[in-house]
């Protein structure tokens, strides 16, 4: 279909799949914007495309983008191929509980998301962390050390601290990463490099090498050690508010999706999901976008902003700068995963870290009670050391850690093999993190969003929202020169 | 597992899949489309048989393999379905087809057919099966877990 009407006819078809999206809660199809806020209208077409802009992708980078623009009056379609909204993140069930099988994490040290939570009223939800009943370290060679919840305080806060140390000078301004040049410098330089020179025990050293597996989605001699020390000076240069920055508080009233939700009901942008996109193709005029049914849409201009790993399966024609297609092909390696236990009996609050190569790499109780028993996320940050669909191998590591607890159910959300992520988080491997910049790079009419494009907490929620905000000021002010330049409203 | 459990599980999924070849399934039949009254009659029948055979031991399985399912795929007629379509009348259902449901097009509008072949095949390599489709799960290896789950989600099933 290459419709060049304004508005696309309202069909049979097109009824249902709103019907059908509305029913399954993912989907966000409203030209009525939330309570008294009504967009702007929008303004009448200057040209014969389908739409002013089209954003590819659903998650928090392309909801904000589309919103960012969708006030402005720009007409805009939102193309996601999941059947649902979120990305990386996604409000699921488990065992009547809602849970968030992606990336969770907000934090008022965080200013995008924050800004948006406020924005559409949505509060924290912390989960227990704090008070800790338990807590486990497996080492490396998977001896467990049942250590006391101080003691495990100790090692765990003392080598983030020893690590971190040179986060203040070397990120005086995180949200302009290579202010000091002392950063590029240590580009090459691997997370597991930098620990190495810290001489830490035992548990300091397992503690912190599952941190930094977790965050890298990778063993930490393949990740960018300032990358790391970057997050950290973004939290305050802070031990504690960094861990609560990571662990401690979800977004409340409806999870992640409720938020996505609201601010793609804010934009009223067009949604269609289940649209997988093949090519983009731009010329002189236009952005044209085919999906693998066939359909094409135009528009003046395009926003990409799924995960980096993806862009491999979109044709671009003319093709992606070389330092784009470079950074593609090498930067990011996030092998992380997601899964949920629950247990018959209240294992109480726990905290465990189980060091590379151990699959699990982090276990946290997210509620417990003597009716309902125990249920802890586990986030995987090499999903690739264990199969997750195999309940007797997911059981034999958790009957090692938790030996009298029995296990109710599982679930897992695998973000490394979904086709539409390829990786879970965003992570830099050594030596690209000084490069992020040329994803983020406007290329003709072509512009770019998504984490791994973020300034500031690029494995984040709130870089996602910010790249999204950068991306759609972009799109404004290049739209706004073509428009004085060919003298068109 | 003990023993005694597995030559349990092991009995009902051969009863299941003694009963599906006496009702004459042929692997063709997931070629077919459910536009045929015989071939549709006989998915039903293999779903059917599925149930019917199912041991409490085999369901107590199929619903711990379910939970993997569960946080995409509502059951109940009308439950929530937060990440995929309903799984609520899938026996003998044409793939792809719930009226508005934003399928890829990996997955839209298939000529197969839900049989219990066919599901079990899928369930074993969903991205093999259908490539491009957006069902991220990677697959269950374990035969007789997928004969546990395709067992549960019979019982559940408006047969």
């Amino acid at each position: 279909m290459n419709n060049q009407d304004s508005k696309p006819p309202i069909t049979r078809r097109s009824v249902l799949m709103a019907a059908a999206a509305v029913s399954a809660g993912t989907a966000l199809q409203s030209c009525a914007p939330p309570g008294d806020q009504p967009i702007a209208k929008q303004t009448p077409k200057s040209h014969d495309l389908d739409f002013d802009v089209i954003v590819i992708g659903g998650g928090f980078a392309g909801v904000t983008a589309a919103r960012e623009l969708g006030v402005e009056g720009k007409r805009v379609l939102l193309l996601e191929a999941r059947p649902r909204l979120g990305g990386r993140t996604f409000t699921g069930n488990f065992q009547g509980k809602k849970v968030e099988f992606g990336g969770s994490a907000v934090h008022w040290i965080q200013p995008h998301v924050f800004a948006e939570m406020q924005r559409y009223g949505k509060g924290f939800e912390e989960v227990p962390l704090v008070d800790l009943d338990a807590t486990n370290v497996m080492l490396s060679s998977g001896e467990i050390k049942r250590i006391s919840p101080s003691e495990f305080g100790e090692a765990y806060d003392s080598a983030r601290i020893a690590f971190c140390a040179g986060s203040k000078e070397l990120f005086p301004r995180p949200y302009s990463p290579f202010f000091k040049p002392g950063v590029l410098e240590l580009s090459n330089v691997s997370a597991a490099d930098h620990m190495e020179s810290l001489g830490l025990n035992e548990l300091q050293k397992a503690t912190l090498n599952a941190e930094l597996t977790l965050y890298g989605g990778a063993p930490p001699d393949e990740f960018s050690y300032t990358s790391f020390l970057k997050i950290y000076a973004l939290a305050a240069w802070d031990y504690y508010v960094f861990s609560d920055s990571e662990k401690r508080y979800k977004i409340s009233d409806g999870g992640t999706l409720g938020l996505c939700q609201a601010i793609l009901d804010h934009s009223g942008a067009e949604v269609r999901l289940g649209k997988v996109v093949a090519k983009v193709h731009q010329d002189q005029n236009a952005i044209r976008v085919e999906t693998t049914d066939g359909q094409t849409v135009s528009a003046k201009a395009a926003v990409i902003t799924v995960p980096t790993k993806v862009y491999d399966d979109i044709d671009f024609t003319p093709g992606l700068s070389n330092e784009k297609r470079e950074f593609i092909a090498n930067a990011e390696m996030c092998d992380g995963a997601c899964l949920f236990v629950r247990f018959k009996q209240n294992l109480g609050n726990t905290f465990s870290f189980c060091d590379d190569p151990n699959p699990f790499t982090a276990i946290q109780t997210e509620y417990f009670d003597d009716d309902f028993g125990t249920i802890v996320k586990v986030t995987l940050g090499r999903q690739s050391l264990i199969d997750l669909n195999d309940h007797d191998a997911v059981s034999a590591v958790m009957k090692r850690l938790f030996p009298k607890a029995e296990i109710e159910a599982i679930s897992s959300y695998n973000w490394a093999t979904d086709p539409f992520s390829r990786q879970a988080w965003p992570s830099y491997r050594v030596g690209w993190f000084s490069k992020y910049k040329e994803m983020a790079k406007p290329e003709g009419r072509l512009f770019f969003a998504g984490g791994a494009t973020a300034d500031g907490w690029h494995a984040y929620i709130d870089g996602a929202v910010e790249s999204g905000i950068r991306a759609g000021r972009e799109v404004r002010q290049a739209l706004a020169e073509e428009s004085a330049s060919t003298g068109a409203s | 597992m003990t023993g005694l459990k597995q030559t349990a599980l092991f009995r009902s999924l051969l009863a299941a899949v003694t009963l599906w070849l006496i009702a004459g399934c042929s692997a063709d039949l997931i070629e077919e489309t459910a536009s045929n009254p015989l071939e549709t009659k006989q998915v039903t029948a293999d779903w059917i048989a599925v149930k019917q055979s199912a041991t409490d031991s085999t369901l107590e399985r199929g619903q711990r393999m379910f939970q993997m399912c569960a946080g995409c795929h509502g059951l109940a007629e009308g439950e929530f379905s937060p990440g995929g379509p309903s799984l609520y009348g899938v026996a003998g259902r044409n793939v792809g087809s719930i009226d508005g449901f934003p399928y890829t097009q990996a997955m839209a509008n298939k000529p197969e057919v839900w049989s219990v072949e066919h599901m079990n095949t899928f369930i074993a390599a969903p991205q093999s099966v259908y490539p491009g489709t957006s069902m991220a799960y990677t697959g269950l290896n374990n035969p007789e877990d997928r004969a546990a789950l395709i067992a549960f989600i019979a019982s559940k099933s408006p047969l």
